[in-house]
């Protein structure tokens, strides 16, 4: 079987010889440019040359030449899988070491994200390409095919991104925090990855193709379904379910702070019609442990009326307060008939609050400098760019945790974005991640901290009494008159 | 000589469309077995069937005792496959065909695959794709005879090849006639004659006979009686059925008799036409019989 396998794969580089080494040099020129154009033109030419591997013994079809030869299906398939890990997903790999080499990352500690990346290469970027070319017969159907299903991919992402007003009531539709992004992409690459492994199964065991067809079918509409569909709430509990720490919510109270703290995004002036009037609550959390720091990943409210009658705000995304104490403002686009009725009187409000608890710091000092980067902690590499703003680098992914810096002078900032998914890469051929800090740097050393999300979870906070009245941008207005915030 | 190939009932539709309507076939080993049958009559389904490239909706057909459905790497090393339709690695050259087929077929025989390819005079070096019609089916009839299969499927291997090359092609399939059992469908009869050893006629999903190439080149005869008079309107209500394409000019009758015996078919010219007629009876080729047996089927449909 591996000597047959062995011999098919021989004759396919013999016949693609030439996409190969175009392929080599598309990764030889992203290992050395880390240009997102190269890695656009080695994506490409690596879908091209999968299409014409699998299509050197098509599947579907009754005419293939080698359909009535003692092929075994194993051998073939083998074969075919040899081919791509061979002159794709080791030149990837290649590519890597030389990026962690160059950027003087050490090796040994990078081999975690070099096998997980490795690992989705292989299953969800080559194995459902490969699986789409086991479907069609050519190059013209795999690329319309192709298109069809990436033109899905970009309308599905817009949809969940809320770009698309007409699908907002989709519950994948609705904003959450993105560090959780990793949960629903996960469940969608696992349904992918099944349904392109029984697909393959089934196209290189029984070259049943209209079966393979509606398997494949059924799982991009699973995917789909779960892409678009899985609720926020839902993927709030996963990223719960698996916390390294336990935390007893019965601790924790929550009040309402002064409308001074109300964000009340988009109230400045603007073109066009004015939008719904906005009620933010400012919630203040009190009975997070001191060495622990609480960031509300996102939050429901429900407002209820003595009447029976209530509105209710679906997960929607917090705004963090910079005020020495953990406050979140509630934005609310509350319906403007319930706010009519019941603005003038009080209500209760039941918030829903997912939060994380950050703590198990780590620190280093370090000298920066606009030369090389400097090894900090965790993995991160850091130097001052170009505007003298702190720009740190590291492999595969930025680490799973927040990370601060701290100048001398007493200048704290920290990187917002990043994702709590426990696994050491992500998908993409560029293996160095970098970020900008949002202060620039007043000094010539500079404290790098992290903090490790430890507990993830949700709690509800009853607040009676709430006039909304109390918590409108006019209210804000006369609060500010009467004292400045801060 | 056991079977080496048997079809039960074998029956396809696509969609609702019948193609294959219970087919009944028992082809012994070692024979050339013609497959004839107008277009559209359900000959390639049936090799397609065969070669386990579609799948019957009902019956079966078992090669060498193997269910078609069941045909794994190990029978696909006894069975070479040539058609028409049959797509080729085009950018490979003859020898690299060759070699690359080679680790495939425990039996491939390097001399003979070498003695195909000096026979049909094929250029190694040149690739596949630059072939013309007749050296791409040279090229893979070479290819299915290396490693002398025991049985050899042929879908229409004639069509469009000039003269020359299909005399080529039959001399090497009488060539290895014996030894391999030869399964083909053609339109070409008249290279289907010259070395098929049983013929079956197949048309609109039915096998309509199946019998040795001797016994039916023995039961078809053209006729041609010359009467005294001609005859009338109403005579042909007494003919027997076995008498086919029959027409009348003024006094001649001609007809094909389909199972012709030499006593029983004089006894019944005399039965219908009377005493002492002039009576001509001419062997007929495979062509004509052919063209017979698809008129007369397209009449009675």
């Amino acid at each position: 079987m591996i000597s047959q396998a062995l011999h098919i794969l021989r004759k396919d580089a013999r016949y693609l010889r030439g996409e190969i080494v175009l392929v080599l040099a598309l990764v030889a020129l992203l290992a050395y440019t880390a240009a997102p154009a190269a890695e656009l033109l080695a994506l490409l030419a690596m879908n091209y040359l999968i299409a014409r591997v699998i299509h050197a013994e098509a599947i579907p079809g009754y005419n293939q030449f080698w359909i009535t030869r003692p092929y075994r299906w194993q051998s073939l398939f083998g074969s075919k899988i040899l081919f791509v890990l061979l002159f794709m997903d080791l030149p990837l790999l290649a590519a890597q070491i030389y990026a962690i080499v160059a950027h003087d990352f050490s090796l040994s500690s990078s081999l975690p994200g070099l096998l997980w990346s490795q690992t989705l290469y292989i299953t969800c970027l080559f194995l459902p390409v490969i699986c789409l070319a086991s479907l069609t017969s050519g190059l013209i159907p795999f690329l319309v095919t192709e298109f069809i299903v990436v033109a899905e991919i970009f309308i599905a992402v817009g949809v969940v991104y809320g770009h698309f007003s007409w699908a907002q009531f989709l519950p994948g539709a609705k904003p959450g925090p993105a560090a959780v992004d990793w949960v629903r992409d996960f469940f969608v690459m696992a349904i992918v990855v099944e349904s392109a492994a029984a697909v393959l199964y089934s196209q290189y065991r029984t070259r049943n193709s209209a079966k393979g067809r509606k398997t494949a079918v059924l799982g991009v509409a699973a995917a789909a379904a779960i892409f678009l569909l899985l609720p926020w709430p839902v993927m709030m509990s996963v990223q719960a379910a698996i916390s390294r720490e336990s935390f007893q919510t019965s601790s924790l109270k929550v009040d309402l702070a002064s409308v001074k703290y109300g964000a009340f995004p988009g109230m400045g002036p603007r073109r066009g019609p004015a939008p719904p009037e906005r009620i933010c609550l400012p919630l203040r959390l009190n009975g997070v442990p001191a060495n622990r720091e609480a960031a509300v990943d996102s939050l429901s409210v429900t407002l209820e009326a003595r009447d029976g009658r209530s509105w209710s705000s679906g997960v929607t995304a917090p705004i963090a307060v910079e005020s020495g104490e953990t406050i979140v403002d509630a934005s609310l686009p509350v319906d403007p008939a319930f706010l009519m009725i019941e603005r003038a009187h009080p209500l209760t409000a039941r918030a829903r609050i997912y939060l994380t608890l950050f703590g198990d710091p780590q620190s280093a000092t370090i000298p920066i400098q606009a030369g090389p980067p400097v090894d900090a902690i965790n993995g991160l590499q850091c130097w001052a760019g170009l505007l003298n703003q702190l720009s740190c680098r590291s492999l595969f992914r930025w680490p799973g945790k927040r990370v601060y810096a701290r100048t001398r002078e007493g200048v704290e900032s920290f990187v917002r974005t990043f994702s709590y998914s426990p696994f050491p890469a992500t998908l993409g051929f560029n293996p160095v991640e970098t970020h900008s800090f949002s202060s620039g740097l007043a000094s010539k050393e500079v404290t790098i901290t992290t903090k490790a999300p430890l507990s993830h979870f949700s709690f509800e906070a009853v607040l009676d009494g709430v006039v909304l009245d109390d918590y409108t941008a006019a209210a804000k207005m006369r609060a500010m008159q009467a004292a400045p915030p801060y | 000589m056991g079977g080496a190939l048997r079809a039960l009932g074998l029956s396809k539709t696509y969609g609702k469309v019948p193609v294959l309507n219970s087919l009944d076939f028992d082809i012994p080993a070692g024979c050339v077995f013609g497959l004839i049958g107008p277009n559209g009559a359900g000959k390639t389904t049936t090799i397609k069937i065969m070669m386990n490239i579609l799948q019957p909706t009902s019956g079966s057909v078992e090669m060498f005792g193997v269910d078609s459905r069941r045909l794994g790497p190990g029978d696909l090393t006894q069975i070479g496959y040539v058609s028409e339709n049959q797509e080729m690695p085009g950018w490979m050259t003859v020898k690299y065909l060759m070699n690359y087929l080679k680790p495939f077929y425990p039996g491939w025989d390097d001399a003979r695959a070498a003695e195909l390819v000096r026979h049909f005079e094929l250029p190694l070096d040149r690739e596949l794709k630059n072939f013309s019609r007749g050296m791409w089916m040279k090229a893979a009839l070479a290819s299915a005879l290396a490693y002398r299969p025991r049985l050899l499927v042929l879908d229409e291997p004639f069509t469009g090849l000039d003269p020359l090359v299909r005399e080529d092609l039959v001399n090497s399939l009488a060539a290895s006639a014996g030894e391999t059992t030869i399964f083909v469908s053609s339109h070409d009869l008249g290279e289907l004659e010259t070395f098929a050893t049983h013929v079956g006629y197949l048309h609109a999903g039915r096998l309509s006979f199946s019998e040795e190439m001797a016994s039916l080149s023995g039961r078809f005869r053209q006729i041609e009686v010359t009467l005294a008079t001609a005859p009338g309107a109403s005579a042909e209500a007494g003919w027997p059925g076995e008498w086919v394409r029959r027409e009348a000019s003024g006094n001649v009758v001609r007809f094909v008799e389909s199972k012709f015996e030499q006593e029983r078919t004089s006894n019944e010219i005399r039965r219908v036409f009377g005493e002492a007629p002039q009576v001509s009876i001419q062997q007929m080729p495979l062509r004509a019989i052919f063209l017979t047996l698809a008129r007369h089927s397209g009449k009675a449909a």
